[in-house]
């Protein structure tokens, strides 16, 4: 862009200058040529017999052609041997093109006539050539030419080469920080120590990356450490409940508060596991097991396995697919995640309600919806129950940590995938993509 | 890990005394272990709690507490199952598996980790590892482990089942109480199998997800007890006999109870 307007520019400067002093040249051609013509009748008047032929006469006035015409137009004498057509004989130079007329190098050029009457009536015409407005024309061409349009032609090829290199290092950086995005966190810009300003940033940006990827890892780093800090105490806590409860013969008030702390502490124990986990996977370093694999047959599995908690309630629990379809991911970590949402949706639903999973085929990829005619979520809450330890009030009561979704999120978003809750009639919907959205 | 003074040194030299305890009862005559288990815990206390937990399933115990004495007792050969923790001083467990298996070993190993991720599992099981446990784990769900490791071997070559009045055809895939035909479906079938083949044994929930469904996840609601109270349905339905005995809070021990 900024090339053609270059060029633009200095076309339009080129003829701009042109234009100016050729009017300039030939205005005070004009003027010059007809106070010549005033002069010459004056000078012609009764002296019958001045031959406009004279060299000497021609050279002192600078004149390329002169004749003088008797009152009906015929010739009379001089170089000239025709009143050109077009001319006015007003005594006021005129531009004419007159092809009989060619200048000493050969080319026609445009020739300023003055045509005067004389008082006897005669005419006299006398004409300048303008060679040097020719020439400028010329000169402005030839720079034209052999200057501005080579230069300008290898500025745009530069220009255009130098933007291709340019938009393709900004989209190398553009996969390379979706593919960051994805979690690749090692992954770094590619720096073409050309020493521009997307150099810099790209530096900007590594130095960031880095400090990302240290803190991730402290973070993973400090994770494993509870996990591991944590679970052994706890595990010996369990260990030592488990022999008292064995080990003694215990009334049976005694053994019902053992199985009741156990209890409880399991449910800790499945709080911290699923809080490390979510943590895991937002630092998404999970990508060595992805495979390809059968969506449908994996939700058969888990309507299968969910079908008597189902029955329990009466609730109809049901796959439709159109087709087969396949998504590519960890097939362990996604059959958790919808293991969850149709343990939702299951335990939401009231009795003799319906869970309806349907598997619907796009064009990108598989979508699968989770509907159930339970009590659904109002708008205003569909954006929190991803969040950890979010729970309705109206669903407080119910069994679990309050992280099934949030775990949930964090496996759908590890894959790059997207989960979101949709409008339904009545009850709601869980809608996830199995697709990396493509922009 | 830290070790906690006193506190641990007493828990040491108890579970040093378990485990003199069960080799004093394989060395008395009449008693035999069902099967040496080489246990490598850096946590005494757990360790203890563990050689305990095993001893009472008559099995014999071995403890080492760092990965590279580990490493020269499985060396010596002479056990029937390792239990190994994954992180330990030295020598880690994951790395005994590998040596072990690169030295081709088959001894069945149970790697016992205080991490999970799914990729800790996966990396356990790569490794060689033959099951995966996550602590903090119940004692009978590692016995039931151990046992169920030990068994495995003869459970292939059984074409048919058979535990009371129930018989279990495995080639055929029929399921008959004494005479009378029980319809099962493909699913039912799998854990009937897998309940008879463990007859008279602890099998937990997560048994049966891992080894059954193969899911390795436990879900929120208790899922699998209601498979098993449909399958108890069938196969006790309209009868006197009892089959499942409710272990609360751990599984069933299937067996004919009268």
């Amino acid at each position: 862009m900024a090339v053609i307007a270059y060029v633009m520019g200095t076309f339009v400067l080129f003829g701009f200058l042109y234009w100016n002093l050729s009017t300039w040249e030939v205005g005070r051609f004009r003027s010059l040529l007809e106070l010549q013509a005033l002069g010459i009748s004056a000078y012609l008047e009764g002296q019958k017999n001045l031959s406009l032929e004279d060299k000497a006469y021609n050279q002192a006035y600078r004149l390329s052609v002169s004749g003088l015409f008797e009152r009906d137009g015929s010739y009379a004498q001089g170089n000239l041997h025709e009143i050109p057509s077009s001319l006015l004989l007003d005594g006021k130079a005129h531009l004419i093109l007159d092809p009989n007329v060619r200048s000493k190098r050969g080319f026609a050029t445009q020739t300023l006539f003055v045509g005067t009457r004389l008082p006897d009536q005669r005419i006299l015409v006398i004409g300048r050539e303008t060679p040097e407005v020719a020439v400028l024309e010329e000169a402005v061409k030839r720079v034209f030419m052999e200057g501005v349009f080579p230069f300008s032609l290898v500025a745009l090829m530069i220009g255009a080469f130098s933007s291709r290199k340019m938009s393709g290092r900004l989209r190398a950086a553009q996969q390379q920080l979706d593919e960051i995005k994805r979690g690749a966190l090692h992954e770094r810009l590619t720096i073409s120590n050309s020493n521009d300003e997307l150099d810099s940033l790209a530096h900007s940006v590594n130095e960031m990356l880095a400090q990302l990827e240290a803190a991730m890892h402290e973070l993973e780093h400090v994770g494993n450490n509870i996990a591991h800090d944590l679970r052994t105490p706890l595990g010996r806590v369990r260990a030592h409940l488990e022999q008292v409860q064995s080990d003694f013969v215990l009334p049976l008030e005694a053994q019902g508060r053992i199985e009741q702390a156990l209890n409880n502490l399991d449910q800790s124990l499945n709080a911290t596991t699923a809080l490390l986990r979510v943590a895991h996977f937002e630092a998404g370093s999970t990508d060595t097991h992805f495979s390809e694999f059968d969506v449908s047959e994996m939700l058969q599995e888990l309507v299968e396995l969910y079908q008597p908690a189902a029955e329990c309630k009466a609730i109809e629990l049901v796959v439709r697919n159109e087709t087969e379809e396949f998504a590519r991911g960890d097939r362990d970590l996604l059959l958790e995640a919808f293991a969850n949402l149709i343990d939702n949706a299951v335990k939401f639903t009231p009795e003799r309600g319906m869970v309806e999973i349907r598997v619907m085929s796009t064009l990108q990829g598989p979508i699968v919806e989770i509907h159930d005619s339970g009590p659904g979520i109002p708008a205003n809450q569909r954006n929190q129950v991803f969040k950890r330890f979010y729970r309705s009030r109206e669903t407080r009561h119910a069994a679990g940590s309050g992280l099934g979704l949030t775990l949930v999120a964090a496996i759908i978003r590890l894959h790059g995938f997207e989960v979101e809750i949709k409008d339904a009639d009545r009850g709601c919907a869980f809608l996830v993509q199995l697709f990396r959205r493509t922009r | 890990m830290r070790r906690l003074g006193s506190g641990s040194a007493s828990a040491s030299d108890r579970g040093r005394g378990r485990k003199a305890l069960s080799v004093d009862k394989a060395s008395q005559p009449g008693f035999s272990p069902r099967a040496k288990v080489l246990l490598v815990e850096d946590d005494e206390e757990l360790a203890g709690a563990i050689i305990d937990a095993l001893a009472k399933r008559q099995y014999e115990v071995l403890h080492i507490c760092n990965g590279s004495e580990g490493l020269s007792k499985v060396g010596e050969g002479g056990f029937d199952i390792l239990v190994i923790d994954r992180i330990l001083p030295e020598v880690y467990g994951i790395n005994i598996v590998q040596e072990l298996r690169r030295q081709n070993f088959n001894v069945p190993v149970l790697i016992i980790s205080a991490l999970d991720a799914v990729d800790e599992r996966v990396l356990g099981l790569e490794a060689g590892a033959d099951d995966y446990l996550i602590k903090p784990f119940s004692l009978e769900e590692l016995g039931a482990r151990v046992d169920a490791l030990l068994r495995r071997p003869l459970q292939s070559s059984a074409t048919k089942l058979q535990v009371g009045p129930l018989t279990l055809d495995l080639l055929r895939r029929t399921a008959f109480r004494g005479d009378e035909k029980i319809e099962l479906s493909a699913r039912e079938f799998q854990l009937l199998e897998y309940f008879m083949s463990n007859a008279g044994r602890l099998v937990t929930r997560q048994m049966l997800l891992k080894d059954v469904w193969k899911f390795h996840f436990v879900p929120q609601t208790n899922v699998v007890d209601q498979h098993i109270s449909k399958l108890r349905h069938k196969i006790e339905g309209g009868s006197t006999s009892r089959f499942f005995l409710n272990v609360r809070g751990q599984g069933h021990i299937f067996d004919h109870h009268g």
